[in-house]
């Protein structure tokens, strides 16, 4: 049980520590992320650049801030747009069951058998590449997961004495679905909102770096990881940065998470 | 017997209804691939010529049973990016993926297993802690990330292996292996801590089981009970859990594949969809939707073979 603790404790640690790095990157950096300096290209780590400089000269830890800005961002509009749906189509399928509920819990299942990262290629290669496409096409993957979890938490909630209550009151149905049981599906959705952060973050990376999400030259952690992969031999720096800074975030919202079991 | 004919109706009308999937979904793009094809020597004539020849000037269903019968016999058409059948583009592609994902799933099977079982003997102990924590760490770096710190690390500070020094299968097979290991490994390693974890919390469910207790008090030793009782029923939701992995290890080695520079069909995919060579894209994407599909039927004949219980529902 202690242990449980120390883990929740050290993921709560990285996540703030993460979140402030950026934040603090929305407002300041330390330089122009996307200024070139030919004069100091591929600088290692020094006291002026902390994190070095890449191929073009600019400041690994500005690129950094600004990129891991870029990749949360992705990854709460995603988690934003197939959690409102998710909730939407999860408390509806679940409270109401029917023929509607059955057809689309076998859709889930068809595309919850797919790899997320082919549909989301799949989609990207209809829509383009590029920043919005990518949010869209992971927001629209992430609704059946989160319908899955809100629909099951619904189908226990809806059984409960304090819904058949004010059911007898004559609440009404919208109210009971998001007024008196959504507030009580909260841990399960926090968790679900977490898992579909790191998700989304992992995505991100995996599609930008195949240069099919955000764009040059707009940094994002994918995309600096597959700019800094050619100089991996004389510029190890500007790989590393941007990886580890993932690593932190997914291990943080994922220990974050270990309360829960 | 019955339940199997029934199951093998399931799979192909499910084939069918993703082939259909596949198809469909590159009907709506948006942009009309001749035109992008012709480019600046558009003419109305030569536009009408290149329909007919690619006979896009029928209706959607018999497109679609021309398409799906061609694939059945594998022919994809022509890719207009390369020239050349989508087939032949494939072909050469795919034994590089098919190994990559071979590699990986025996790597995970093989290291997943003991650790997994290592964990929950001494669960709570140095050992679990130690393999939970790695697994922990090891679930959170991309497969793709931790391709680039093996290619740093093995590559370029201990020169294990020449980064970009791919040989094919046919030229050098022990160089072809001796290279596929560390993309197989980048593949391979979130696998098996996620399998650790699952596999060490199937166990620790078993051990509280009755038919533990009795096999303690018959007076097994504990690793007998452990081995021999536990790990047969602890395996059953694991082997599930491997077939999804088997799917999504095929999904990982397309971003792998691009970090090592291994011609699989996944680089092949990715090319592809930034050149919009549609033929080719539905292609892999129907060969891939393909070997979830088959991937997903067989773990379940497998699962009921294992499981009595399943079989009898």
């Amino acid at each position: 049980m202690e242990k449980k603790n120390i883990n929740h404790r050290l993921g709560q640690i990285l996540v703030c520590a993460v979140v402030l790095f950026v934040l603090i990157g929305c407002f300041y950096t330390p330089y122009d992320p996307n200024e070139m300096n030919a004069g100091l290209v591929n600088a290692g780590p020094s006291l002026t650049h902390p994190f070095g400089t890449d191929q073009f000269g600019r400041d690994v830890l500005s690129r950094v801030m600004k990129g891991a800005g870029t990749t949360f961002f992705v990854g709460l509009c995603t988690v934003a747009i197939g959690a409102a749906a998710g909730i939407l189509l999860g408390a509806l399928t679940g409270y109401y069951g029917g023929l509607f509920d059955e057809i689309l819990m076998r859709v889930n299942d068809g595309l919850a058998s797919f790899p997320s990262i082919l549909l989301a290629l799949v989609i990207v290669s209809i829509s383009g590449p590029g920043t919005y496409q990518l949010i869209l096409a992971l927001g629209v993957l992430f609704i059946p997961s989160f319908a899955r979890v809100v629909r099951s938490e619904y189908i226990l909630q809806k059984q409960m004495d304090y819904v058949k209550n004010a059911k007898l009151m004559g609440v009404s149905d919208a109210r009971i679905l998001f007024v008196h049981i959504l507030p009580n599906t909260g841990t399960i959705l926090r968790s679900a909102l977490t898992i579909g952060f790191n998700n989304a973050v992992l995505a991100e990376a995996g599609m930008s770096y195949l240069s099919l999400g955000v764009q040059p030259p707009d940094a994002s952690l994918g995309r600096m990881l597959s700019e800094a992969q050619s100089y991996l031999f004389s510029a190890p720096w500007s790989a590393l940065a941007p990886g580890i800074l993932i690593v932190l975030t997914v291990l943080g919202f994922g220990l974050l998470n270990e309360r829960g079991e | 017997m019955n339940d199997l004919i029934k199951k093998l109706i399931m799979l192909v009308i499910t084939l069918l209804l993703v082939s259909a999937a596949a198809f469909i979904t590159f009907q709506i793009i948006p942009g009309d691939p001749v035109t992008a094809a012709l480019g600046t020597d558009y003419t109305e004539e030569a536009a009408e010529q290149m329909r007919e020849a690619l006979g896009l000037n029928r209706s959607l269903p018999e497109r679609f049973f021309s398409w799906l019968w061609g694939a059945v016999r594998g022919d994809f058409g022509t890719s207009m990016q390369y020239h050349q059948p989508v087939s032949a583009l494939i072909g050469d592609r795919l034994a590089v993926t098919l190994w990559l994902a071979v590699l990986s799933m025996l790597f995970v099977i093989v290291v997943s297993i003991p650790l997994g079982i290592l964990a929950a003997r001494f669960s709570g102990r140095a050992a679990d802690r130690v393999i939970t924590l790695l697994s922990q760490i090891a679930m959170a770096v991309p497969p793709f990330f931790l391709g680039i710190l093996l290619t740093l690390v093995f590559g370029i500070v201990l020169s294990w292996f020449t980064p970009g020094g791919y040989v094919s299968l046919e030229q050098d097979p022990a160089g072809f292996f001796s290279y596929l290991i560390w993309p197989a490994a980048a593949v391979a390693i979130p696998k098996i801590a996620m399998t650790v974890k699952f596999l060490r919390s199937s166990v620790i469910r078993q051990m509280r089981l009755d038919y533990v207790r009795t096999a303690r008090s018959k007076g097994n030793k504990e690793s007998a009970v452990l081995l021999r009782h536990v790990l047969k029923n602890a395996l059953i939701p694991v082997v599930t859990f491997l077939g999804m992995a088997a799917a999504d290890v095929l999904a990982g080695s397309i971003i792998v594949e691009q970090v090592f520079g291994l011609p699989g069909i996944g680089r092949l995919l990715v090319v592809s969809i930034s050149n919009r060579d549609y033929a080719v894209v539905q292609a892999i994407i129907l060969y891939i939707a393909f070997a979830v599909v088959v991937i997903n039927f067989l773990v379940d004949l497998l699962y009921q073979r294992l499981d009595p219980r399943v079989r009898l529902n």
